[in-house]
């Protein structure tokens, strides 16, 4: 009986509770309601270094509209600020939590300090981490206006592109939260390196990348140095391209392995870079091209093609100290092993003048159907 | 008879392994990396927590020797035989506060991190009681059930570790190197830091009379203590390559952070789902620290029954909670919290021990 | 009958009288206003009455007592045999006759279908079984329909169901206990276990749970199911009920008990579990492999059925992030009509796939059939065209339903619709942190439940490894070596085709 009258008791203590619980759905919000900025883009002004020009886009579901993203673009002076002023204006509330593309001016990234301009990305939690990052030659804004009508939705594009690149390794995607980690390490010898981007008439293409000091860009590298960058840091495996006399070869990585090691001779700091590659030889024409088949022929090649990229992975470092950038976080490696020394020198002054020595070997797997 | 003592011993010795293990488990984690991180470890975290986890080891030691000595009784029962009534009194009050104390600390930290990462809206006290309903309707069920609960909990969350991989293969491993760098006392003050994740295994003391082989107590509570040390381990790891040293003091809670880079084709941001699967294991450690105030309770002052003293104690936990002010407070309770559960895992024992021998040493 | 009779009649029945009128009298008495048929032999003189039959119509095959009873003792009497060669020989002749000694006693089995002797000048009575209930075929239930396997079903008559249960286990370990429960309907509800397998604590338990029954009438087996349930008041039923003979014997060689409830084409296997109520014997019909793959799929279909809508809710209304950037636009384009919020979208359509279930199962069969598709395609497509539902707000209603279908037992189908519905609602609040919260409660429920003894969740909780190797996955006959742990004897005789 007690027992029963017990059980009576706790059952109402739980309606009760309960229904303290039902009282209200805080956080529902429904999802088509709500606008998903996916991609953003922000651009210099040239006269007031304080202020930016922030352009989001959302996609837009409402049945008979004409357009299929919503672009909205304003001045603020952060992008909270701009965020706000976009639910003012956008006639529903907008969150980040899908987005996708984060496209910054070339102007903006050398004016710096992007971490502190973004804190606001980082700080909401909802906000997500996943968006990649891209540097654009031109302005944001142009980029995330124009409706690229073959294409899908712009912010889409924009990810596809970059995702679909990786895969086939010809771009190493940057997300928020790579950046971050890069930008943070430069204290520790890493330095971020983010793709660009450009308008084209009807399509946007990757070319080359922004170098970062931090969190602030200090010069680019072409698409070419973009190619031997990746190669060197065994990233992506993109094509590389050699031509000898009037032949012509196309040569895409199958696997690369690289090894990076540091070390102290007569006080300087010298860096022993491997590239072992073995390469698929895709393309190769021309009056003077080799039989492949031969395997003498095929060895010369080997060894020219290696010399011939060591010479270009060397101009493509010497680029990369003259900007004092160090994507392939070669101080890094110095630290993991030099920890005592790292820790006395101030490793910004040291790194252009460290001494990097390249060895390439190049090794043809496959020349496909044809000798 | 035989139905008493079956009454009595209600957990079998391999239920406790995962007892163990889900009380040890709850918000303690989230922060690890930062903790083990700031309190002087940096990249060697990982060390500090193996050293936590031999010190826990040496807890767990101590305190089923202590029980052994009294199978049938708990920890309630024997202080006032050992220490005399008052003192064993004023003991057993402090450490129904201590459970109390941090029943209340772990449910409304957990609150925090909810409202920070999903429901920001939704006020702490809701978020409160979505830890403490389940718990109080748990303890209610008795400790099978919650031996049981535990079982099938940890069963339904182990493959949360697997998601780790996927950092694991995003970040550098040279952010973790060199390896060994942190000067010794470093690494022990990271060790000490992690109380508040480590606690639990105090939690026998009370336990202990409802084992069924006593025997296999220390074995088991040293397998849950061992599986709770390597998914520390591999979390800390994990954190440690996956972050930048220079960006770990800015993470609140690295281990949610961690997974926010997790993407698949139909599914991203996976630190959502692994949150809410959360929950699940906060329920255990917040259920653990509840039925032990309330078993105290009951004990200390001879209720009439369990469940009247587990509803009793479900307001008083929810107003504790209630009364840190911001979450800098609470963190510091936690703390504070940790800190307490350590050193009790080890006075308790050591204090009661001496005594006994003491008294036996004289009596002879 | 006014009270003073009932009680003077009352104080008479704890004896048969030697006067044979006076017992038909009384019988009579208690049976005014009924079918019951009273019949007094009497000799060649027509003076005096020598032999009395009394039972009820209908409840007896008429040509058996003319046959076996009538002719018998009306030949005798044209003889003048003595009475003691009556007794004698029609002992003889009918199978199921035993003695009484007391009215009370002949009167419950009177209504059992017996039929009652008397005889002049002897102290006690007769009864015989001469049953001839209405009965029906027997044929597959259409309930639990399996591939392959006996096309066998149980019918309303326990005898036959004992028999047919015993047709499977032709053994003398096989026990059945009869139990007559019900003031009013004494209903025979009977006991069946194998005495080797069954723990001696459980069937006392059992025993005594049912001897403590006090109630009118038993009509269904249900009935009985809440009556000696450990928890009445949970979603799950932890009483399992099947139709099927074959079934019924596998478990009982388990270890498990049977009840039959005369009147009930079914029986209650207790102590049930919950891995139990997914299991058909159609996983050991075939061959491991694919048998383990049918429990999988089980599994599957419970964790869809359960959790899918809750899922979807928490998804749309709470936590969007979680969805890639695809099934978003998806979804929220299939969204823009839809002027109502996720939680009651879903719940409209919920209720209206139970309304049409419901009348589905009323309405005669190919009627029900007809319902079923016309109102879930109309409804459904209507629904999607008039904006008032999403199209993959009834894809995900559509396939939770059916996953509810996969499910063997329909008892686990019933708490199924139960528990998905407060898992929504709290989906729609609290988001995945929501779904979560209902299923900590639902975890502890089910973890606390115990049936005589025997914890609902075993194996899974308290582990059981070797009772694993048959719940989520069924491996090969050679490798389950053990009965479940509940049974008395737990080591299984297992072939020994690995030895060779």
């Amino acid at each position: 009986m007690r027992t029963s009258r017990m059980r009576f008791i706790t059952l109402n203590i739980f309606l009760i509770l309960t229904a303290l619980l039902q009282v209200g759905c805080w956080d529902t919000a429904i999802i088509e309601e709500k606008g998903f900025i996916l991609s953003a883009g922000i651009d210099a002004i040239e006269d007031d270094p304080e202020m930016y020009i922030f352009t989001m886009t959302a996609p837009v579901f409402v049945e008979l509209a004409t357009k299929r993203v919503e672009v909205l673009s304003t001045r603020a002076h952060s992008p909270l600020e701009a965020f706000v002023f976009f639910n003012k204006v956008g006639g529903r509330l907008y969150f980040a939590d899908l987005f996708q593309v984060l496209l910054i001016n070339e102007d903006v990234a050398i004016r710096g300090s992007l971490l502190t301009k973004f804190d606001f990305v980082y700080r909401d939690p909802k906000v997500s981490s996943l968006a990649y990052l891209l540097v654009s030659q031109g302005t944001a804004k142009e980029i995330l206006d124009t409706d690229f009508q073959d294409k899908n939705r712009i912010a889409i594009y924009l990810t596809n592109l970059i995702e679909e690149g990786a895969v086939g390794g010809l771009v190493h995607p940057v997300n928020l939260q790579s950046f971050r980690q890069a930008a943070m390490d430069s204290v520790h010898g890493r330095d971020p390196i983010v793709p660009m981007v450009r308008k084209l008439e009807n399509s946007i293409h990757i070319d080359g990348a922004a170098l970062f000091r931090g969190d602030t860009m200090v010069g680019k590298i072409n698409e070419n140095e973009y190619t031997h960058f990746l190669i060197l840091s065994g990233k992506g495996f993109p094509t590389v391209f050699y031509h000898r006399g009037e032949a012509t070869y196309g040569l895409r990585p199958q696997s690369i392995r690289n090894s990076i090691t540091p070390r102290i001779m007569d006080g300087n700091i010298v860096f022993d870079i491997k590239v072992n590659l073995a390469v698929n030889v895709d393309q190769s024409f021309g009056n003077t091209a080799s039989d492949l088949s031969n395997q003498k022929h095929k060895e010369n090649l080997e060894a020219e093609v290696a010399e011939f990229l060591k010479g270009e992975f060397l101009k493509t470092t010497k680029k990369l100290q003259e900007f004092n950038s160090d994507p392939l976080g070669l101080g890094k490696r110095f630290r993991a092993k030099y920890y005592r020394v790292f820790s006395e020198i101030d490793w910004r002054e040291y790194y252009p003048h460290a001494e990097i020595n390249i060895d390439v070997k190049v090794k043809f797997i496959s020349h496909g159907i044809i000798k | 008879m035989i139905q008493q003592q079956q009454k009595q011993h209600q957990i079998t010795s391999f239920q406790l392994i995962f007892i163990v293990a889900g009380i040890q488990i709850g918000v303690g984690i989230l922060s690890l990396y930062r903790v083990t991180f700031e309190a002087g470890a940096g990249t060697d975290a990982w060390m500090g927590v193996l050293l936590a986890w031999f010190i826990a080891q040496i807890a767990i030691f101590l305190i089923v020797h202590l029980c052994s000595i009294f199978p049938e009784d708990s920890l309630i029962d024997y202080s006032s035989k050992i220490l005399g009534r008052v003192l064993g009194w004023l003991l057993s009050f402090t450490v129904l506060g201590y459970f109390l104390g941090a029943a209340a600390i772990i449910s409304r930290t957990f609150a925090e991190v909810l409202q920070v990462w999903t429901l920001q809206k939704t006020p702490i006290p809701v978020l409160i009681s979505l830890t403490l309903i389940p718990s109080l309707y748990l303890i209610l069920l008795g400790i099978k059930a919650f031996a049981r609960f535990a079982m099938v909990i940890l069963l339904l969350t182990w493959w949360l570790l697997l998601t780790l991989v996927i950092p694991l293969k995003q970040g550098d491993i040279l952010n973790m190197l060199p390896i060994g760098h942190a000067p010794l006392p470093g690494i022990i003050s990271a060790a000490l830091a992690t109380s508040l994740a480590m606690i639990g295994y105090e939690l026998i003391l009370l336990f202990y009379p409802f084992i069924d082989r006593k025997r296999d107590v220390l074995l088991s509570a040293s397998i849950g203590n061992g599986l709770t040390g390597l998914a520390y381990i591999f979390n800390v790891v994990t954190a440690a390559i996956f972050f930048s040293p220079a960006d770990v003091p800015n993470q609140m809670w690295p281990s949610l952070q961690l997974l926010k880079v997790i993407q698949f084709s139909f599914l991203q941001r996976v630190e959502s789902i692994v949150l809410s699967f959360w929950l699940l294991l906060v329920v255990v450690t917040v259920a653990g620290y509840y039925w032990a105030s309330a078993f105290s309770l009951y004990k200390l002052i001879n209720m009439k029954s369990f469940k009247l003293s587990a509803v009793v104690m479900a307001p008083i936990i929810f107003i504790v909670s209630l009364l840190p002010r911001d979450i800098n407070q609470v963190t510091d309770i936690g703390d504070k919290i940790g800190t307490a559960g350590l050193i009790l895992s080890f006075s308790i024992p050591i204090l009661l021990l001496t005594v006994r021998y003491l008294k036996k040493w004289r009596s002879k | 009958m006014n009270p003073e009779k009932l009680k003077e009649l009352e104080a008479k029945i704890n004896v048969i009288h030697k006067d044979i009128e006076t017992n038909l009298l009384i019988v009579e008495a208690f049976f005014q206003d009924s079918e019951l048929v009273s019949k007094r032999i009497t000799n060649a003189a027509k003076k005096k009455v020598l032999y009395g039959l009394v039972y009820l119509d209908n409840s007896v095959d008429n040509a058996l007592i003319n046959r076996d009873v009538l002719k018998l003792i009306r030949d005798h009497v044209t003889k003048n045999s003595p009475r003691s060669q009556v007794i004698a020989e029609l002992e003889d002749s009918i199978a199921n006759i035993s003695q009484v000694y007391s009215l009370d006693e002949a009167m419950d089995f009177l209504v059992q279908g017996f039929v009652i002797f008397f005889a002049e000048g002897i102290d006690n009575a007769w009864v015989m079984e001469l049953r001839g209930f209405p009965r029906r075929a027997i044929k597959e239930p259409e309930t639990e329909v399996q591939a392959r396997g006996p096309k066998v079903g149980f019918t309303e008559i326990v005898g036959e169901n004992m028999a047919l249960l015993r047709r499977i286990i032709k053994s003398s370990e096989l026990k059945y206990k009869t139990f007559i429960i019900g003031t009013k309907s004494k209903t025979i509800v009977v006991l069946a276990y194998v005495e080797t397998l069954l723990k001696d604590d459980v069937l006392q338990e059992i025993e005594k749970r049912l001897n403590s029954i006090k109630t009118d009438a038993i009509i269904g087996s249900g009935q009985l199911v809440e009556l000696i349930t450990d928890h009445p008041g949970s979603p799950f039923h932890q009483i399992l009920r099947s139709e099927r003979p074959d079934r019924i014997a596998a478990d009982l060689l388990e270890g498990k008990a049977a009840i039959f409830v005369d009147g009930n084409p079914d029986a209650l296997i207790l102590p049930a579990t919950m891995p139990m109520f997914f299991t058909t014997l159609d996983e050991y019909n075939t061959t491991w492999l694919f048998g383990s793959i049918l429990r999988l799929i089980r599994w599957g279909s419970f964790v869809i059925a359960a959790f899918l809508p809750g899922f979807y809710i928490a998804v749309v209304s709470v936590n969007h992030e979680v969805l890639p950037i695809e099934f978003l636009i998806i979804i929220s384009e299939s969204r823009t009509k839809v002027p109502f919020p996720p939680i009651l979208e879903a719940l409209l359509m919920e209720v209206t796939i139970e309304i049409l279930r419901e009348a589905g199962i009323r309405l005669p069969g190919a009627l029900g059939q007809t319902i079923g598709i016309v109102g879930a395609i109309v409804i459904g497509d209507a629904a999607i065209r008039a904006g008032l539902a999403s199209n993959i707000m009834v894809i995900v209603v559509a396939v939770t339903t059916i996953a509810t279908f996969v499910l063997p037992v329909f008892e686990m189908q019933l708490s199924l619709r139960f528990i998905r519905f407060p898992l929504m609602v709290l989906a729609s609040m609290f988001g995945l942190v929501g779904l979560f919260f209902g299923i900590s409660i639902l975890i502890a429920h089910l973890s606390a439940m115990e049936t005589v003894g025997k914890p609902y969740l075993s194996p899974i909780a308290p582990f059981r490894t070797t009772e694993m190797q048959d719940t989520f996955v069924r491996l090969p006959f050679f490798s389950i070596t053990k009965r479940p742990s509940s049974a008395k004897d737990i080591k299984r005789q297992v072939s020994n085709r690995r030895k060779k």
